[in-house]
């Protein structure tokens, strides 16, 4: 409960390490097309390490971070289930390892988004957004701050409908939980939108209020997110480095010095970790 | 004086509903007016609210007819942003209305979208941090804060737009008394210093009763009744406990605050205040030995000792964060004791068997086409059949109808009947205030007298003094984690500052409810 | 504070894992292999294919020989199809792009001829003593299409001998055919189905190569060698010292690279440093 934890204050970050939100834009763009280029494991779990670590230091206290580990159940699912199904086809070491890696590979990229999500502010990257792209953003926006919302109300759900003795395991029971956590979640989401609507949102020329300042742990994260990723995609244009390692026969895949190192700064972000409570 | 808001005849009726919500509504608000909208839930309420910033009909959608005009706007002509200037509104459970991440920052969203500049921003941000003492808070994220801090931020959010009509629905459902009296004086500031008008919609009305200058009584399908605050609630048959009184003992006009009743008073001579009789307390249904609980580092409860016997109606009362949730989790299973026990006959408590939890938001629990269904849908009720329940809490008549087409205290009642349907025979209210008009606090009354008397117990989380007063026989008040007292009613809630009804206010800790008060006066 | 003991944490595990990469690792041994005959209408090519386990696809035997004997290759067809062999055929991922000519899919009946392939490569079974062919040309069917020269089993894989190397076949084994291309004029359309065309005559030939033939060491990358060039195919071995390594140390010597074991303990580290983190902001 909210007013359960009020004691502990979860003060805000120093500002002088605040990392801008495009800066996280690009480092998560960047590590999302590293991951993309390659399936080779040695190149992945570091990006996935990386975004863990990434997510641990520069979490907003803000329910978007809670929702890392929903990401990363949801990445360990999508490998889980890629895997699974090869199973059910003629096994061979081969094809399982190959669907394990390609899950890896999807896996990488929802934990990359999850850890973009728990530390740049959706609202503060949406009003960054050029008129244009407004009411998508905006759309984008809202469901990432609903959805963390969502999922933290289907706990409460599942045990109230389990005290009445409905089997929530089964199919039929499967509305007992998805409406009340649909129908809590549009309302919030009306809630907010309503709220977002009375104070004048989309009315006009918008001033700043404290605008993000572009520091220094910006420009390094950027500069080397852009310099790892850089790397990928030279290896994969130049198609050296076992970006898709056979998995036929099974043998250790080659693993690139340079592209390992790559792999590893995307972790970089964490050096700069902001202060924590004043 | 110059008008702020009004009503010409205005009809509105939401998308695909055959009722309408306000029916033929003029009223006409002055400026520098603080505005109480009154009424049952369902009766309008909210729709009136809404119709002053344009999100009726704008936002709604819906059937709308007549005008209204805010500040000279035609709300027609000005959808909610273009009046954002001149109208803020702060929506019910203000934590689902936070834009962004720091109280600062949602401090300056309004003032961001209005085009304010910087300067100017970073001023009114500083002031309104001040106004309502929230300059500590001014770093922390949004959803670290406590009820009362989050109801603050969210007026000082509205505020910083510098609009000239302030409208809030139902400011201090989730606040504990002393909350709800700092945000109640915060309002009041606003609208002697700053001129401000300020409608605000309110089920409690022993909060504000004492000082609005005008109510508007809401109802449903006929036009709303506007005028002082003694005629419209004496004519919707509502008001705070005094004017109860006043009405059963005949004070005309019937006084709204404890100041006033304590003048009509003086020539009120009264018996002796009744002991209560306490109905015998029959075996313990449930226990807690030395029961802490914790998230993670933090203690939310410590070393509570306490029993819910057969026969029980107990309140648990106490701060927001005092730990009534987490007790109640405990005690309905749901929540790891650690260190300490809670047993029921001798073991842990089977939630949903010996031991039932009615969830805050009934919205939770509700996902049937009809009522009927909704109860039916509970395991034990479709073998004990659920026509009972429904007569329990007096919902028969509803049986046919659409949860979500209900006011939010039927809903509540639907959802505690579901919950009740499981038959466990302690029953767990957690703070069942939430749009609780008075009707639907009378059948959650008397559901819970007969509960006890047959036998079970109940326990309810709440802020709601006059509530407790009326049901508790018993109240327990929680501090930090630890049982600070439990008692009667009169012992505990009497002489509190903060937590006396306002019978005790007037009279003396033995008194808790008008009806008690009435019977016992002295005839002249 | 923090930067230091990442790297020291770092470097500390990289150091104690070092061994591990270097090591040599125990080769698995093998015995099951199969031959893959590829056609290209200019030149043949044989592979005795070593089978890590039971059974693989077609399409799976082809990356066989490609990291055993570096046979080049690529799929089209979202990987489900032969586009190019050899330097022969389409690379892009249309397999049908160098249309009427594409890669025939060709298995062995047991007896050095020919069926045509009824279902794709990528689902068919490949097992000890299999022989698979593919070759280039134009024809919807077997009547039509050109299949590969008349091969057997034995011709192309001396049967296994478990452990090291060796040379061409024991005294009481088959020699061990020759290893070698031929130049054949262009595949006559009209031939036969289970194709025997060059059958007698390949059999003598390999007859009289004699008993015993030096291993060759294979040539790196793609084997596009024009006519009379031998074109080295080794006996079936399970060592794999004779590979050359085109690659970096990653093949089947059994053990993960540096980098690789590098990389393993850098993830170790960030995860650990990340639930350090974490912990440490709980308890606040």
């Amino acid at each position: 409960m909210n007013s359960e934890l009020s004691a502990t204050s979860h003060a805000y970050r120093d500002s002088a390490r605040m990392v801008h939100p495009v800066a996280w834009l690009v480092w998560a763009g960047c590590a999302g097309l590293a991951a993309v280029t390659t399936t080779n494991p040695f190149y992945l779990l570091p990006l996935f390490a990386s975004a863990w670590i990434v997510h641990s230091t520069h979490r907003t206290s803000g329910p978007a971070a809670r929702s890392f580990r929903i990401f990363l159940l949801f990445a360990v699912w999508a490998i889980t289930i890629r895997t699974g199904l090869v199973l059910l086809g003629p096994i061979n070491q081969g094809s399982v390892a190959n669907a394990l890696l390609e899950g890896l590979r999807l896996g990488a990229l929802l934990t990359v988004f999850g850890t973009f999500n728990s530390v740049a502010d959706p609202f503060r990257v949406l009003k960054l957004a050029p008129r244009r792209w407004h009411e998508s953003a905006l759309a984008a926006a809202l469901a990432l701050s609903i959805a963390p919302r969502t999922i933290a109300s289907v706990e409460r759900v599942r045990e109230a409908q389990r005290m009445r003795g409905i089997d929530i395991g089964r199919w039929s029971g499967l509305p007992s939980l998805a409406v009340p956590v649909l129908a809590t979640g549009m309302d919030e989401a009306m809630t907010l939108a309503e709220s977002m609507d009375a104070r004048g949102h989309g009315r006009g020329t918008r001033t700043r209020y404290r605008p993000d300042r572009w520091s220094p742990a910006a420009t390094a994260v950027t500069a080397i997110a852009g310099l790892a990723a850089a790397a990928f995609v030279a290896a994969a244009i130049g198609g050296w480095g076992g970006l898709e390692p056979s998995t036929f026969p099974l043998v250790w895949p080659e693993a690139s010095p340079a592209l390992v190192a790559s792999a590893l700064a995307f972790a970089a972000p964490a050096l700069v970790a902001p202060g924590r409570r004043r | 004086m110059k008008t702020a808001v009004r009503f010409d005849d205005v009809t509105f009726f939401y998308p695909e509903r055959a009722e309408p919500a306000l029916v033929g509504c003029t009223l006409d608000l002055p400026e520098g007016a603080f505005v109480l909208a009154a009424g049952e839930t369902g009766a309008g309420k909210s729709t009136l609210l809404r119709a002053i910033n344009g999100l009726v009909p704008h936002f709604s959608g819906g059937d709308f007819s007549g005008r209204v005009t805010v500040e000279g706007r035609d709300t027609v002509d000005h959808p909610p942003r273009r009046l954002a200037d001149v109208v803020s509104f702060v929506p019910q459970g203000p934590a689902a209305s936070f834009v962004l991440d720091r109280v600062e920052d949602e401090l300056a969203y309004a003032m961001e979208n209005l085009g304010v500049p910087p300067a100017a921003m970073r001023r009114r941000v500083e002031e309104t941090l001040d106004l309502l003492a929230i300059e500590p808070l001014r770093e922390r994220s949004v959803r670290s804060l406590s009820g009362g801090e989050q109801q603050r931020v969210a007026i000082a959010a509205a505020l910083t737009a510098n609009p000239r009509v302030l409208v809030l629905d139902e400011p201090t459902s989730q606040l504990d008394p002393q909350g709800a009296e700092d945000v109640l004086a915060a309002l009041q500031r606003l609208v002697h210093d700053l001129g401000l008008t300020v409608v605000i919609a309110e089920h409690r009305l022993e909060r504000v009763a004492g000082f609005v200058d005008v109510v508007v009584g809401c109802r449903r399908g006929i036009p709303p009744i506007v005028g002082g605050a003694a005629e419209v609630l004496r004519e919707l048959g509502l008001g705070p406990p005094v004017a109860r009184l006043g009405v059963l003992v005949g004070w005309d006009p019937p006084p709204l605050t404890v100041r006033a009743a304590r003048r009509d008073a003086v020539h009120l001579q009264l018996g002796e205040s009744p002991r209560r009789v306490r109905p015998p307390r029959g075996d313990d249904l449930v226990t807690t030995h030395d029961l802490g609980a914790s998230f993670g580092p933090l203690n939310a409860l410590r070393e509570v000792n306490l029993a819910l016997a057969s026969g029980e109606v107990v309140a648990l009362m106490g701060r927001n964060g005092a730990g009534k949730t987490t007790l109640l989790r405990c005690l309905a299973g749901l929540h790891e004791p650690r260190p300490g026990m809670v047993s029921a006959h001798g073991a842990a408590p089977r939630a949903g068997l010996d031991v039932a939890l009615c969830p805050q938001d009934p919205d939770m629990v509700l996902f049937r086409d009809t009522v009927a269904d909704e109860v039916r849908a509970t395991r034990a009720a479709r073998r004990r059949g659920h026509q009972e329940v429904l007569h329990r809490f007096g919902i028969e008549d509803l049986q046919a109808i659409h949860p979500r087409d209900l006011s939010a205290g039927q809903r509540l009642l639907v959802a505690a009947a579901a919950i009740v349907a499981t038959g466990a025979p302690v029953v767990l209210f957690d703070e069942p205030t939430r749009g609780l008009d008075a009707s639907s606090k009378r059948r959650l009354i008397e559901f819970m007298r007969s509960h006890a008397a047959n036998g079970g117990a109940v326990m309810f989380a709440t802020h709601d003094v006059e509530l407790a007063a009326e049901v508790a026989g018993r109240v327990v008040m929680l501090a930090a984690g630890e049982v600070i007292a439990d008692g009667s009613p009169a012992d505990v809630l009497g002489d509190s500052p903060v937590f006396a009804p306002q019978m005790a206010r007037v009279f003396g800790a033995g008194w808790l409810t008008p009806e008690e008060v009435a019977a016992a006066v002295v005839p002249a | 504070m923090r930067i230091r003991s990442l790297v020291l944490s770092l470097a500390v595990a990289a150091v104690s894992l070092w061994p591990v990469a270097v090591a040599p690792a125990a080769c698995a041994s093998e015995a099951q292999s199969a031959v893959l005959v590829v056609d290209t209408g200019e030149t043949v090519l044989n592979f005795c294919v070593t089978l890590p386990v039971d059974s693989v696809s077609g399409i799976e035997l082809v990356k066989l020989a490609s990291k055993q004997h570096g046979l080049s290759y690529k799929l089209g067809f979202g990987g489900a199809a032969v586009c190019h062999l050899a330097g022969v055929g389409p690379t892009g991922s249309d397999c049908f792009e160098q249309d009427p000519d594409f890669w025939g899919y060709w298995r062995g009946d047991g007896s050095g001829g020919w069926t045509w392939g009824s279902t794709g490569a990528g689902s068919t079974s490949v097992t000890d003593g299999s022989v698979e062919g593919w070759a280039w040309g134009s024809g919807t069917g077997p009547e039509t299409h050109p299949a590969p020269p008349a091969t057997r089993f034995a011709d192309v894989c001396v049967p296994a001998d478990p452990g090291g190397k060796k040379e061409g076949g024991g005294s009481d084994k088959e020699p061990a055919a020759p290893q070698e291309s031929e130049s054949k004029p262009a595949p006559a359309p009209g031939s036969g189905s289970s194709s025997n065309r060059d059958d007698a005559p390949k059999k003598e030939r390999s007859r009289d190569k004699g008993n015993k033939l030096p291993a060759k060491k294979r040539t790196p990358q793609s084997v596009e060698t024009p006519a009379p060039a031998a074109t080295p195919s080794p006996v079936p071995t399970s060592s794999s010292t004779e590979l050359a390594g085109s690659e970096l140390a990653s093949d089947s010597d059994g053990g993960p690279p540096a980098a690789g074991v590098a990389a393993l303990a850098g993830t170790l580290v960030l995860i650990g440093g990340g639930a350090l983190v974490a912990r440490r902001r709980r308890t606040q």
